[in-house]
């Protein structure tokens, strides 16, 4: 006979108790390991969509501008980066053929035949055998969206990349977008390019496939894409960046470089401005060796003295000195308070030495209007008609003027008085073209006309003394290579993306399924457990004789412990094994709910549950260590009992003596009845006092709000039980005459009190499904903001309005009005009182909890220094604000301060800080710049449920730094008169049609992110709910075992003439006493835990919810009592009478 | 030897739902009574005279408040919780009222439990089957308790009382449910294996019958042991 043996018995003739130990066991590792099975398989997932969607594109190369399509045919030259296709990729819109549905974010490609090539599949033959014409591919969820089938038509809106920054002087403002009209040639098939992206979302697929031709037709960019992907290397470590930058070229990063005066070659940009980078790098290319000099061309509209005036005249900024030093340079430089005329100019204005010239120029302003300005000179000398005082070379140039043979041909980007050109400037321009008719000094031009696109439209790179004068092509080759050497892919606006390897990285995501689950799951565990435990100790206390004979013949309290728990580690085991086959199941039931019930939280139905080997492994091992601690634990308290106790199948006795020989060295003694009532309610003391100082902590902030509600109501409801434990325990009361159901009732609740312990873990299963129920439910949140009140979610706004082109005007103006098309009478009732807070956006990750991947590339927004300043909007959950007045009556200014490390202010949705970003105030977030370099943006204070969650918010002027390419702004948010914002909203639309303007109801955004929220919450609620299941299971158990242990007294009562309605009453009195209890603390311990949160939200009560556990417990209550019932009316009267 | 000198025994009253302080119950008051190898002796009294408690004291089970209790030269009440097992394993035999065996095991696994403890040898084995063969048991070894009759279960409880072949056999009203035949049966098995072994034997008991055939009779009375 050894241990083992006498466990394997136990084992085989307990088997009922056993199987019910198993299935705790299994319910909890099902769970746990489940729950981690659904956060690898929503990885597993999210990867494989991701990579999926990307087809076999490895590496994006991806440009701010426009490269040459013939790159990619370079860089596939060599084979080493395996296929490569160039296209060009926009953000749009699409509408159906008659504009009446409408999809944003939409990707417009214009693709090739090498772009179908690239990824495997057949170009789409058309009416001439090849994809071209007005045909389009449209993606199936696009098709859906707007009811396409093919010979449809369909509108492409598609914002028109200018090569010329829309905020200089010759970019155009009034370039809304391109809308293209096509036939759908094909409705692609959900997979391969159906679902093709290039960024990770794992929301539909909205695209539309366009020839390239075509796009680069309208676009204006023949021969160009600012897109390339490349397929896998074949060398894994292959360095795409350094092959895109070998073969870059100055063409690709917009730059050229053309023969000058004087055997000079000037850089030249195709967007009329050279950048500070690209100057840079073009200093540190020449070096010390050769000089080099800025020259800054800006077209003045007139130049004045007195009643005389040249219209339209180029002026030049120049370092004239150094241009020109031996030629009008040789006297020195211009003064910065001097303009020197050529000589044409100064016959036309009849100028000498001395005059002083007004020059009036063009600028735009923030509201994109045109502003006049002038500027006073005094004319400091006047240049022949040769050399630098004629030369077009100085001019960079500008699409619609340089490439005119008169001006009255022109086409410029602002307004053109053509009365004022006389035959005279048509001469000129016919002899000199855009040769500048009058010199300041670089000085004065840079103070007048930079702009953070550049400080000069071209760099002038003088001869090097002594060296070869040409400026040939061979020289501009030589020059050209060295300047491309000097280049950054970052300096080009070029970034090379590993997206395959992002996609992978993102799939990470910002949410942890895994641990979500885990934590939703986490009171089903302890559910679980807790059966477990009250099965085991069920067990335990059936077996209690034994436990004292062995130790009664001499087997130590130690050996017993053991003995039992070689039982329970078997138990364990293979509650553990079964739980691994449920987790799977669970896994599977909780991806079903993913996909459908619960499809709010992830936005996609592409989740496939994706057990892993280890994943299940780890479950099952957490389950089995953690069901055997609950195991040790019941074993601790029968191991706690005395000899004589146990005997008598008791596990407390009385005033119960010591078991130890040494009590004193062993301090093992039986505590008195009345030393364990009191120690209870030393407990239940101890835990209130706690619960309170955790929430007066969570108040105060010095705690975390999520600590202070899972402490405080772990603890209320701690200290509900060890109350409830003590009044299990108290001393008989004397009986009173009353009623008989009375007396029943009571008699039964008394029976309760017989197994005191088990009595209080049923009761815990109930609280602990209660107080999820309701606690989640209080924090579930139906407010959508409202346009009368400022601080809320929507700050108050009644539209916000999306565009897919940057948006140059201010609506608020009579220019923005005119140009937009909003001046019209009849449209004045409908805008009337309307306002607009516009933003400037740089499109990019969706940083909001729709998004499942990791966002890597955040959509950044920066409201304007108007907004800013007014403040009053949403309301804030968290600033660091501490140190002026100003920030803390207005929070929005802290995003103008100013850190000594660089960092950048930035203001986030507490809610997409907290579960997207997983950072807290005061952190510094890294984000890419426009060239990929890292941007340190410090969080200096939350917004409270808002419905910017999908953007990080920075100031208008590091916004302006960051990102200089993104004009104007995409986000108008418009207050006005809610009555009227439907109509508004169309209005709008349709004015603002080309620009892809999208309207919506801020508060409709901000249900979506709710939406995502509560489904989250209901997804803890019905876990909860399933705990309440365990609980019912629990409750039935330790009832129906009460009533055979009882089974003499139920006899007895039956012998003397109880009816089956009284044995109900009496059982009812039990189950109502642990269901009213577990109600009572679990819903009273939620409200106590979620009492902040109720507090801040406004919100009253959940009643419902609250009625809804009730009934729902009552109602296991009552089954509860009729499965005890009945397996008491089937004992039979006599054998239970006679019953040990 | 079996010694036990002025033991005293008291428990707190239930508590009282006024809260007042229990009163305290003396059970035992300065028991004395000295027992030596090959002696037996009954003990009667009311039912809550403290006879089973003077029993569990006398093994170990329970401590008293005042007094010594002495086996040989061992004291069990000053070994620590291992030493004081290993006393019972090896020095003292229980038979219970109830019997108590392990539904579980067969009636041989029944008798071989107190060998679980240092591992069961075959000399453990053998005498196992000897003390069932004794006490009539031989053809049931491989029954289960539920498939005995009250004496049988109380046969095997005695057999296993006795398989470690301690110096001192405590019973605690082992014929206390049986019926009156049965019950002689059991004594006559209980006595005749006591003169066999000369184990010392003290009977906790109802039965006059028993205890009249146990060397010594002592009756409790309002805690105090008298002859």
């Amino acid at each position: 006979m050894t241990p083992t043996a006498l466990a394997l018995r136990g084992l085989r003739y307990y088997w009922r108790t056993n199987l019910a130990v198993v299935a705790g066991v299994a319910i909890a590792v099902s769970v746990l390991a489940g729950a981690l099975v659904v956060g690898s398989s929503v990885k597993a997932s999210l990867r494989d969509l991701a990579v999926s969607r990307l087809g076999h594109t490895d590496t994006l190369i991806a440009s701010t501008g426009f490269v040459r399509t013939a790159l990619a045919a370079d860089l596939a030259k060599g084979g080493d980066v395996g296929a490569v296709a160039g296209f060009i990729a926009l953000d749009g819109l699409a509408a159906d053929g008659t504009n009446t549905r409408r999809a944003a974010n939409v990707a417009i490609y214009g693709v090739d035949d090498a772009f179908f090539a690239f990824h495997g599949v057949p170009a789409p033959a058309g009416d001439d055998g090849t994809f071209g014409g007005r045909q389009a591919l449209v993606s199936p969820a696009l098709a859906s969206d707007l009811g396409l089938k093919v010979g449809d038509s369909i509108l492409a809106r598609l914002p028109s990349p200018s090569v010329v920054p829309s905020a200089t002087l010759h970019g155009r403002r009034d370039a809304l977008g391109k809308t293209m009209r096509a036939t759908v040639r094909e409705v692609l098939p959900p997979t391969g390019l159906g679902v093709f992206a290039l960024r990770p979302n794992q929301g539909e697929v909205r695209a539309i496939y366009l020839p390239l031709a075509r796009l680069q037709r309208e676009v204006e960019r023949p021969e160009h894409v600012n897109a390339i992907v490349t397929g896998r290397a074949r060398d894994p470590k292959m360095d795409v960046a350094g092959l895109v930058k070998a073969r870059l070229g100055l063409a690709n990063a917009g730059l050229s470089l053309r023969a000058a005066s004087g055997g000079s070659i000037s850089l030249e940009s195709a967007s009329g401005i050279i950048s500070a980078k690209a100057a840079a790098a073009a200093r540190r290319a020449l070096g010390a060796l050769q000089s080099s000099t800025p020259v800054f061309a800006y077209l003045a509209h007139t130049l004045r003295i007195g009643e005389r005036d040249i219209p339209y005249a180029v002026v030049a900024g120049v370092e004239l000195d150094t241009l020109d030093p031996t030629g009008a340079g040789a006297t020195g430089p211009i003064r910065d308070d001097q303009i020197w005329l050529n000589a044409w100019a100064a016959e036309g204005l009849g100028a000498k030495v001395g005059d002083i010239v007004t020059l009036g120029y063009d600028v735009w302003d923030d509201a994109g209007g045109m502003a006049s300005r002038d500027a006073t000179l005094t004319v400091g000398g006047i240049l022949p008609m040769t050399g630098l005082g004629a030369d077009p070379t100085l001019t960079p140039d500008f699409p619609g003027i340089s490439d005119r043979t008169t001006v009255a041909d022109w086409d410029p980007s602002f307004p053109v008085d053509l009365k004022r050109i006389t035959k005279r400037d048509e001469d000129y321009w016919r002899d000199h073209k855009a040769a500048p008719k009058a010199l300041v000094s670089y000085a004065t031009a840079d103070r007048l006309w930079a702009s953070r696109f550049g400080r000069m439209t071209s760099l002038r790179m003088l001869p090097v003394p002594g060296g070869a004068t040409s400026n040939g092509p061979e020289a501009q080759a030589s020059l050209a290579a060295r300047l491309t050497e000097a280049l950054s892919l970052e300096d080009a606006g070029i970034v090379v993306q590993p997206v395959r390897q992002k996609a992978i990285d993102a799939s990470e995501g910002t949410t942890d399924f895994g641990q979500y689950f885990f934590y939703f799951s986490f009171f089903l565990v302890v559910a679980a457990l807790l059966l477990t435990g009250l099965f085991f100790r069920v067990g335990i206390e059936q077996r209690l004789r034994e436990i004292g004979l062995l130790e009664a013949i001499g087997l130590p309290p130690s050996g017993v412990r053991g003995l039992f728990l070689r039982e329970g580690a078997v138990l364990a085991a293979v509650g553990s094994l079964a739980g691994v086959a449920g987790a799977i199941g669970y896994a599977a039931l909780i991806m079903l709910g993913l996909r459908t019930w619960w499809v709010g939280a992830v936005g996609t139905t592409a989740l496939r549950l994706q057990p892993d080997a280890l994943t299940l492994a780890a479950g099952a091992v957490a389950g089995f260590v953690t069901a055997l601690v609950v195991i040790l634990l019941m074993l601790r308290q029968a191991g706690r009992a005395p000899v004589p106790a146990l005997l008598k199948g008791a596990l407390e006795a009385g005033d119960a003596p010591p078991r130890s020989g040494r009590p004193t060295r062993s301090g093992r003694q039986a505590r008195p009845a009345r030393a364990r009532v009191a120690a209870a309610w030393g407990r239940a003391a101890l835990f209130t006092m706690v619960a309170a100082g955790l929430l007066l902590a969570g108040a105060l902030g010095a705690i975390a709000e999520a600590g202070a509600f899972f402490g405080a109501g772990a603890c209320a409801m701690a200290a509900g039980l060890f109350a409830l434990s003590a009044w299990l325990r108290r001393p008989p009361r004397t009986p009173v005459p009353g009623a008989a159901w009375r007396r029943l009732l009571g008699l039964g609740a008394a029976g309760a009190r017989a197994r005191p312990g088990r009595s209080v873990l049923a009761c815990s299963l109930i609280a602990f499904a209660a107080f999820v129920v309701v606690a989640v439910g209080a924090f579930r949140r139906e407010e959508t903001g409202s346009p009368d009140d400022a601080a809320s979610g929507t700050g108050g706004y009644t539209l916000m309005a999306e565009s897919v082109v940057p948006l140059m005007f201010d609506p608020a103006t009579t220019a923005g009005r005119s140009q937009y098309g909003l001046d019209s009478p009849d449209l004045q009732p409908t805008l009337a009182g309307a306002t607009f807070d516009l933003f400037r956006v740089r499109p990019g990750d969706d940083g909001s909890c729709l998004n499942l991947y990791r966002p890597d590339n955040p959509r950044i927004a920066a409201p304007s220094p108007a907004f800013v300043a007014r403040g009053g909007r949403f309301t804030f959950a968290a600033t660091i604000a501490a140190v002026s007045d100003a920030e803390r009556s207005n929070p929005w200014r802290l995003l103008d301060r100013r850190f000594d490390d660089g960092a950048v202010p930035a203001i986030l949705d507490a809610t997409s800080l907290q579960y997207v970003f997983h950072a807290a105030l005061g952190d510094d977030l890294v984000v890419p710049g426009t060239g990929g370099e890292p941007v340190r943006l410090r969080v200096v204070a939350t917004l409270s449920h808002s419905v910017f969650q999908s953007e990080i918010l920075i100031g208008d002027a590091a916004f302006v730094r960051l990102y200089p390419q993104q004009e104007g702004h995409r986000l108008w948010m418009v207050d006005g008169d809610p009555s009227r914002s439907a109509a508004l909203a169309k209005v709008l639309e349709d004015r603002l049609t080309d620009a892809g303007l999208v309207v919506i109801d801020p508060a409709e955004r901000l249900r979506s992110y709710q939406a995502v929220e509560n489904t989250y919450l209901s997804t803890f609620q019905a876990l909860g709910a399933l705990g309440l299941v365990l609980g019912t299971l629990g409750l039935g158990a330790v009832v129906v075992r009460n009533v055979l242990e009882r089974r003499r007294e139920m006899a007895l009562l039956a012998a003397v003439g109880y009816g089956p309605g009284d044995l109900r009453l009496l059982v009812a009195g039990e189950v109502g006493l642990i269901v009213i209890v577990g109600v009572v603390l679990g819903t009273a311990a939620a409200l106590v835990a979620v009492q902040p949160a109720l507090a801040r939200q406004g919100g009253g009560l959940p009643l419902a919810l609250i009625g809804g556990v009730v009934v729902a417990v009552a109602a296991s209550g009552v089954l509860a009592t009729l499965a005890a019932t009945a397996v008491a009316s089937r004992l039979p009267l006599v054998a239970s009478l006679k019953s040990e | 030897m079996l010694r036990v000198e002025h033991l005293s025994k008291s428990f707190d009253g239930p508590p009282t739902a006024s809260g007042q302080a229990p009163e305290r119950l003396d059970v035992l008051r300065d028991v004395t009574l000295s027992l030596k190898p090959g002696d037996s002796a009954s003990i009667v009294g009311a039912s809550g005279s403290g006879k089973s408690t003077l029993l569990y004291i006398c093994g170990g089970l329970d401590r008293p408040t005042a007094g010594t209790v002495t086996l040989g030269d061992i004291d069990p009440h000053t070994l620590d919780a291992k030493a004081l097992a290993a006393f019972r394993n090896r020095r003292v035999g229980f038979v219970f009222q109830d019997h108590c065996l392990l539904p579980q095991c067969s009636v041989l696994e029944n008798v071989l439990t107190p060998t679980i403890v240092t591992g069961t040898t075959a000399d453990d084995l053998d005498r196992a089957r000897t003390l069932l063969d004794r006490v009539g048991l031989s053809k049931r070894l491989d029954h289960r308790p539920a498939e005995l009759s009250g004496g049988e279960k109380q046969r095997v409880a005695i057999a296993r009382a006795l398989v470690r072949q301690p110096a001192l056999l405590l019973c605690d009203e082992p014929t206390g449910n049986l019926d009156r035949e049965t019950a002689d049966s059991v004594t006559a098995l209980l006595l005749e294996l006591h003169a066999q072994l000369q184990t010392i034997t003290v009977v906790v008991t109802h039965n006059p019958d028993l205890a009249a055939r146990c060397g010594r009779q002592f009756r409790l009375v309002d805690g105090k042991l008298a002859q």
